[in-house]
């Protein structure tokens, strides 16, 4: 038995195959468990490389930590609103490519999912400098959340062309005469959207949001364009941090926000095994 | 029989998509509580009369009457018409009871009153112990049974089921139409059914419409379009024929058929003996009225038709019976089919016939080789003359027929 050739997708039977593995564990998962257990290193400020004993001091520096804390809720505020924007967006658009024909629908399109493929830093400057053609770049005297506005707006912009392809995608696979029996049994078209076409495209919805809520959540390129002086968010935050020394509490405040995505995941993950 | 109003009325529906047309000058009526059906091949257009009738489609002319109310501008879900689905859009993410308490709850009706209907509806079609389950558990026959109690529970004036048999396999098509029969026949609902199987419609319907290429070609009950086809397209469509063309039709003025003055006074519809010309099988004279649309004298090539059904020829390795109307040819396949045989004649000119024959002329060909000399012959009078295309006017002949009778 041992002695048959391996077939093309027997994996774990062939020694190159077996090696990316090891490899893609170790380019992957190890530098993130490093992360982790070293924010828990009972290290002196100025270095967090030799591991000097176990303490959660770190987590309590990160939760004192008042410019973190900001940092973090503005992160977690224009993820949620861009989110739930996104994904309104993002179904209006699916919805109304996937139920109708009118001239210029393949340039529309395009147009749509234009954020996807332009680069980042391009995107950045551009909205930069959009803003500040508007005046808008001045966020000093404007009052939380309405200082993170422009972040939003930019956030929405890249995130939403995600949000309505996955939705798109999902539309695909509706059968046009689901809606029809719905009409034909009493409903009116909103009620056959509501009734129909929604439960069908829930699981599209909970990925599209999912999907928006942690490019925000982790965007730096756009946001450090974006972002006024006093408008920092965790990613911002985190990088300046970095620039000044590496010290447990990054590790500490990353660890959470690691904890906070798999905890979402999870959760949506769940929610969408029960909805089917 | 009291000439009842008709429960729907198509009035001249014309439906054009962009630049093509689906359906041209549609007019028919419906009875209440009969099985209709609107036979014809694919692309003839009439899913398109289906989706008109339940809303989904609104008709560039002309005009759809339920009840005598014109309902042709009225959205699908303020009409009394409900429809079961060739894929029968069972909704996935509610259990049965849920998809056949849909169109009640959409017209809110009390709580009570849905449970009470439901459960009647499920009892109906023996779904009865599957009422919480969700659609993905159950086979496709129990889909569509979900599929016909959620649109009887509405207690519609019509039923609409698009090709009802199809998705089914072979088995459970066959309980499947004498269960609809029996239904229809329990609820007294009308049916209209849309099918490509001809011999599913003849089992099932009381009246059958036939379209093709979206004009529709004859209207009738299952009897009258075989034995009385408008138009070659309908006989064929209705069972087999061997069609003949015919190149001239003279009026015989000289005998005589009802006693009075036949001949010069008789118009199109009265009965009179034709002498029909045709290149394959000579001069055959037929006592018939001229059918609607074709002029005595010369035809066009591929007009006009003779046509014979295989189950009226039959076969001889003798001389043919006298008077009959016979072609020589030689014997091919003969498959045995136990009362009967399906016999192949081959002729002449490398066309075939079809003859179906009883036992007792089956045994005798059997003694014979193959490719020995035979005759096929038929008589006269089963031969119908047929355009090849006949103007559908049957609507009106047919209406007519109700209300002398």
């Amino acid at each position: 038995m041992a002695t048959d050739k391996a077939g093309p997708f027997d994996y774990s039977r062939k020694w190159s195959l077996r090696l990316v593995f090891v490899f893609g564990a170790i380019f992957l998962y190890l530098p993130i468990i490093v992360l982790i257990v070293f924010s828990f290193n009972d290290s002196r400020r100025g270095g967090n490389v030799i591991w000097k004993g176990f303490t959660t001091k770190y987590y309590e520096k990160a939760f004192g930590n008042e410019e973190l804390m900001l940092a973090f809720g503005n992160s977690l505020t224009i993820a949620v609103t861009s989110t739930v924007a996104s994904v309104l967006l993002g179904t209006l658009a699916a919805v109304f490519l996937w139920r109708f024909r009118f001239p210029f629908k393949p340039a529309f399109e395009g147009l749509i999912a234009l954020p996807i493929v332009i680069p980042e830093i391009c995107m950045g400057v551009s909205l930069a400098m959009f803003f500040s053609q508007m005046g808008w770049m001045d966020t000093s005297n404007r009052f939380w959340p309405i200082n993170l506005g422009n972040i939003i707006i930019a956030h929405i912009t890249f995130s939403f062309p995600f949000a309505a392809m996955v939705i798109r995608t999902r539309l695909a696979s509706f059968n046009p005469e689901m809606a029809e029996a719905a009409r034909d049994l009493g409903a009116n078209e909103w009620q056959a959207f509501r009734d129909i076409l929604v439960p069908h495209m829930r699981p599209g919805l909970i990925a599209a949001a999912l999907l928006s809520f942690t490019l925000s959540l982790d965007d730096f390129v756009v946001t450090f364009f974006t972002s006024g002086p006093s408008t920092v968010t965790f990613p911002v935050k985190i990088y300046s941090m970095v620039r000044f020394s590496v010290t447990p509490e990054i590790n500490a405040a990353s660890t959470v926000l690691i904890l906070m995505t798999l905890v979402l995941t999870y959760l949506a993950l769940r929610y969408q095994r029960l909805a089917s | 029989m009291t000439a009842d109003a008709p429960i729907l009325s198509i009035r001249g529906v014309s439906k054009r998509f962009g630049d093509v047309t689906v359906l041209k000058d549609i007019s028919l009526d419906i009875e209440p509580g009969e099985i209709f059906s609107l036979l014809g091949p694919s692309g003839c257009g009439k899913s398109t009369l289906l989706r008109l009738v339940a809303g989904f489609e609104t008709p560039t002319s002309g005009s759809i009457w339920l009840d005598g109310k014109d309902m042709s501008r009225l959205p699908p879900n303020r009409r009394p018409v409900n429809m079961v689905f060739q894929s029968y859009a069972v909704f996935p993410h509610m259990s049965v009871e849920d998809n056949v308490g849909y169109g009640l709850v959409a017209d809110r009706r009390p709580r009570a009153e849905i449970d009470q209907r439901t459960a009647e509806a499920l009892e109906q079609v023996q779904l009865d112990a599957f009422a919480n389950r969700k659609p993905g558990e159950l086979s496709g026959g129990q889909r569509q049974r979900v599929a016909l109690a959620r649109a009887l529970v509405k207690r519609p004036r019509l039923l609409l089921l698009d090709e009802p048999l199809s998705a089914l396999d072979a088995k459970l098509r066959d309980a499947m139409r004498l269960e609809l029969v029996k239904l229809q026949e329990s609820v007294g609902i009308t049916f209209v059914i849309v099918t490509h199987d001809q011999s599913e419609a003849m089992a099932m319907s009381d009246r059958i419409a036939i379209l093709e290429g979206g004009h529709l070609r004859q209207v009738g009950s299952p009897a009258e379009l075989y034995r009385k086809p408008s138009d070659a397209f309908v006989a064929g469509f209705i069972g087999n024929v061997h069609a003949f063309d015919v190149q001239r039709i003279d009026v015989d003025v000289d005998v005589d058929v009802d006693g009075a003055g036949a001949g010069a006074g008789a118009g199109a519809g009265a009965e009179m003996v034709l002498d029909i010309a045709s290149a394959r099988l000579g001069t055959v004279r037929l006592t018939m009225d001229l059918p609607k649309g074709i002029e005595p004298g010369e035809q066009a090539p591929d007009s006009t038709l003779l046509v014979v059904r295989p189950e009226h020829v039959s076969v001889t390795l003798d001389e043919p019976p006298q008077g009959s109307v016979s072609l020589i040819g030689q014997l091919g396949d003969i498959a045995f089919q136990g009362s009967r045989s399906i016999v192949e004649v081959q002729l002449a000119d490398s066309s075939g016939l079809t003859a179906i024959v009883d036992e007792s002329i089956a045994d005798r060909l059997q003694a014979a080789d193959a490719g020995a000399p035979i005759t096929a012959f038929w008589n006269a009078d089963t031969m119908r003359l047929l355009a090849r295309h006949a103007q559908a006017t049957s609507t009106t002949t047919t209406t007519t027929t109700t209300v002398e009778s």
